[in-house]
């Protein structure tokens, strides 16, 4: 293995990444990019300022400080599952980059360790950049006092789990590959990790919770995710930075040697049957279904479902709404037929079988979580509640697919799409509670901005279609 | 029958960024069972051409007829096809359901003597691949596909852009072999292509374009005569013999 | 269908500025100073505030659109000025296009 060459590597996906992200929309601009970047600082600092505000009362002596870490250990760990998975499947999408590295001069232990440097940066930055505020009203109230305290809480814990989750990732694609599914590996494994962010998501609360009621009754419990912290408290900080390297080196021996001896190249479709073949709809609804990455979709909705209905919980029916994640691909999905000999159709047409199909695709897929409310008719009220919304959804991320079209399936065009929906329909949202629009009138207002929706797509789609076949030319000369 | 398949008149086009046209004045017909080829040096505006036959962009000048019609009613689109360059085919697909959904596009019944989708991958040596996602198949594959996709509808033109570069030769005899057979049914076809062998083996005339002009329209056989090398006659078209 | 579509964005563009506005105003009122329990109105006599201590220490707080013809006003004459901004703006790029097609080194 030549550090040289792992160097290289992960330098250049490092270029490949930022490129791409900055490929982005309005990313592709200087001036946005400079505001943008002096928008984050201003936020941090900002958000600093607020949190070493709040901390100034909050935050006496050491102790408290000691609990603000406890708890922020559980924060640490959820986003350190939430980035993990966003740069896994960053690479998933980046197959052609793997193709090519494989054509390089360098051997598969060689490109693993410079995925896992690039993934490693990638967790450090993004949970950094994250706990950044904390970090510096911690140090602005208690100065170099609160650095050991930081350390273990924050780096040590992101770093460890970072660990641990590449060694069950790791371990997971290996026996796969075993049994012969190395072509699955990346599905498998996402779903996985996806369902694992949410059923950590639920315990968390708990978790703060017992945290919280710990340093209430003067104790320190141990709850894993705050290994270190404790450890800190127990045996002192050079005690705990020790069990730190040693668990390091041992989860990184094991990361290396459990790493799959080639590379899966992912899988972008599944041969799944889809009936009624030869009806104009079926190929819509096949380029729907047979996506892999719908089938992680499906499988993170029916296991959050279960977990739900065994807890008694009548909310399991929500998770059917975790389908509707997938529609903001359905415009890229499809984009392979419009390319085949003698397709036409006009973007009316277009977007009535966008939305005919992928509400088909999403019922069908929902009926399993449906069938589960037969045997609890109480919660019959949340499956109306989840059909509309579910209906609403397939309407809304059309006009979100059409509006950020997701060329190449780019997660970050998908993000930046969700990032606006989300936060004009939340910014609405919020006005009309502080307004106290009568419910009927939000009952019709919902229902405008469905059909508004549906006049808006079908705008996009025939603005996206005029801009293909007029883009190049110069009118009328 | 109308007397061509396909007739271009005073075609021009330029692009938003370039200065000068990308087609300028193009002029010729491709008449019922006749087989033509479309020369030129890379960006001479053969695929801009392409392109606005198939209506895939605006036209800014000029007319094309395909069969009789304007190139861009429902009639002139379903007796045409085109074979793309680049492979964008839907990859999440399998072969047969790409062919079916293909023949739902045109119109065309499945049932139909001819449609033997398992015979068709045979003879192009991908027995046993037809129900076998796109996504699977190796680049050569799915030429061979869009190939077959237009073999099987035998459309009265077909334009094939480049499509028969990097298949093996047992497929290019087979294609030379379909084309010789459309040819007896009245069908035509504008082939794009820099195999001038190919084009002296199946090709009646060929179309050279240079920097937007068409600057040559040479009869084969006569280009032939006497021992001429096409790629010579193509040469000294575009003032490099 | 172009204007047609140019008035719908304006009456939407006029719909969310009339909200914003009016959200606006409440948070105003609510964090402007007067003495507990008066109802305070805003934007024209569109929106109310009013918070008042109750008996057994707890608040009542009544917030809302206090009268809609005052939004709605509002909302049209915000959607007209930006139609009539729309149309400005067209007008103003039609102005520069014909400026550069007749001046070819203006581009």
């Amino acid at each position: 293995m030549s550090t040289a060459r792992i160097l290289i590597l992960a330098r250049l996906f490092f270029r490949y990444f930022t490129r791409k992200a900055l490929s982005v929309g309005v990313l592709r601009c200087r001036l946005a990019r400079t505001l943008l970047s002096l928008s984050a600082v201003a936020g941090v600092t900002l958000l600093s300022a607020v949190a070493a505000s709040v901390f100034h009362d909050m935050i006496p002596g050491k102790r408290e400080l000691f609990l603000v870490m406890q708890v922020s250990t559980a924060g640490v760990v959820f986003w350190t599952f939430v980035v993990f998975i966003f740069v896994k499947i960053l690479f998933v999408k980046s197959d052609q980059l793997m193709r090519y590295t494989m054509l390089l001069p360098v051997s598969h232990r060689e490109r693993s360790a410079a995925l896992t440097l690039y993934e490693f940066s990638m967790v450090a930055l993004s949970v950094g950049v994250l706990f950044l505020p904390l970090a510096i009203a911690c140090l602005t109230r208690l100065g170099a006092e609160a650095i050991p305290a930081m350390v273990t809480g924050i780096f040590m814990t992101a770093v460890s789990a970072y660990l641990v989750l590449s060694v069950l990732h790791n371990l997971v694609a290996l026996a796969l590959e075993a049994f012969g599914g190395s072509r699955l590996v990346h599905i498998v494994t996402l779903s996985l990790m996806a369902a694992l962010t949410l059923w950590y998501n639920g315990a968390s609360l708990t978790l703060i919770r017992d945290i919280t009621g710990d340093y209430l009754q003067g104790s320190v419990g141990f709850h894993l995710v705050n290994l270190f912290p404790f450890l800190s408290e127990q045996a002192g900080w050079p005690m705990a930075a020790a069990a730190f390297l040693t668990l390091s080196a041992v989860l990184t021996i094991l990361a290396a040697f459990t790493s799959p001896r080639i590379f899966p190249l992912p899988r972008r479709f599944i041969r799944v049957p889809v009936p009624f073949a030869g009806r104009s709809l079926w190929p819509m609804v096949a380029a729907l279904t047979r996506r892999s990455e719908w089938w992680i979709a499906v499988g993170v909705a029916y296991v959050c479902s279960i977990l739900l209905w065994l807890e008694g919980d009548t909310a399991f029916a929500y998770s059917a709404l975790i389908l509707l994640s997938q529609g903001v691909y359905v415009h890229s999905a499809a984009s392979r037929l419009r390319l085949m000999p003698g397709y036409t159709r006009s973007a009316g047409k277009e977007v009535a079988y966008m939305l005919i199909g992928q509400a088909i695709v999403v019922a069908i897929h929902a009926l399993p979580i449906s069938l589960l409310a037969t045997v609890r008719p109480d919660a019959l009220d949340d499956l109306r509640t989840v059909g509309l919304a579910l209906l609403s959804g397939v309407i809304l991320t059309t006009l979100i697919a059409i509006v950020f079209v997701a060329e190449n399936d780019s997660p970050l065009v998908v993000f930046t799409g969700y990032a606006v929906c989300t936060g004009t329909l939340v910014s609405i949202g919020a006005m009309v509670g502080v307004l106290q629009v009568p419910g009927p009138w939000l009952w019709f207002a919902a229902a405008c901005t469905q059909v508004l929706a549906v006049v808006y797509s079908v705008a996009g789609m025939k603005q996206i279609m005029r801009w293909k076949r007029h883009e190049a030319a110069v009118p009328g000369s | 029958m109308p007397l061509t398949q396909l007739d271009v008149h005073d075609l021009g086009f330029t692009y938003r960024s370039a200065a000068t046209a990308a087609l300028s004045a193009v002029t010729f017909e491709v008449g019922p069972g006749e087989i033509v080829g479309l020369v030129g040096p890379n960006g001479s505006g053969k695929s801009t051409l392409i392109k606005l036959i198939f209506n895939l962009m605006e036209r800014q000048r000029g007319a094309i007829l395909v069969t009789g019609c304007d190139h861009r009613s429902e009639k002139a689109r379903s007796s045409a096809i085109y074979l793309p360059s680049d492979n964008e085919l839907p990859e999440f697909l399998t072969g047969r359901e790409y062919l079916r959904v293909l023949a739902g596009l045109y119109g065309h019944d499945t049932r139909a003597a001819g449609w033997d989708v398992e015979a068709r991958f045979s003879r192009f040596g991908m027995r046993g691949r037809c129900d076998h996602l796109i996504e699977d198949y190796s680049h050569g594959m799915q030429k061979k596909l869009l190939l077959s996709g237009a073999f099987l509808l035998q459309r009265q033109l077909t334009v094939i852009d480049e499509t028969l570069n990097g298949i093996d030769l047992d497929a290019v005899e087979m294609c030379k072999a379909e084309f010789h057979d459309m040819r007896g049914r009245g069908q035509s076809v504008l082939l794009c292509s820099h195999d001038f062998s190919l084009l002296e083996e199946v090709a009646d005339r060929v179309l050279v374009l240079r920097a937007g002009r068409l600057v040559a329209n040479l009869e084969v056989c006569t280009e032939l005569a006497g021992g001429g090398r096409l790629s010579h006659s193509v040469r000294a078209a575009l003032g490099r013999g | 269908m172009k204007r047609l579509f140019q008035v719908l964005n304006a009456v939407l563009a006029g719909f969310v500025g009339a909200l914003l506005l009016a959200t606006a105003s409440i948070l105003m009122l609510m964090f402007s100073t007067r003495a507990p329990g008066t109802r305070a109105v805003g934007l024209f006599g569109g929106v109310l505030f009013q918070a008042a201590d109750r008996s057994d220490g707890s608040m009542t707080l009544e917030l809302g659109v206090e009268n809609w013809t005052g939004f709605v006003v509002l909302w049209v004459v915000l959607s007209v000025l930006a139609f009539v901004s729309m149309l400005m703006f067209g007008w103003l790029r039609r102005y520069r296009e014909g400026l550069a097609a007749n001046r070819p080194d203006l581009e």
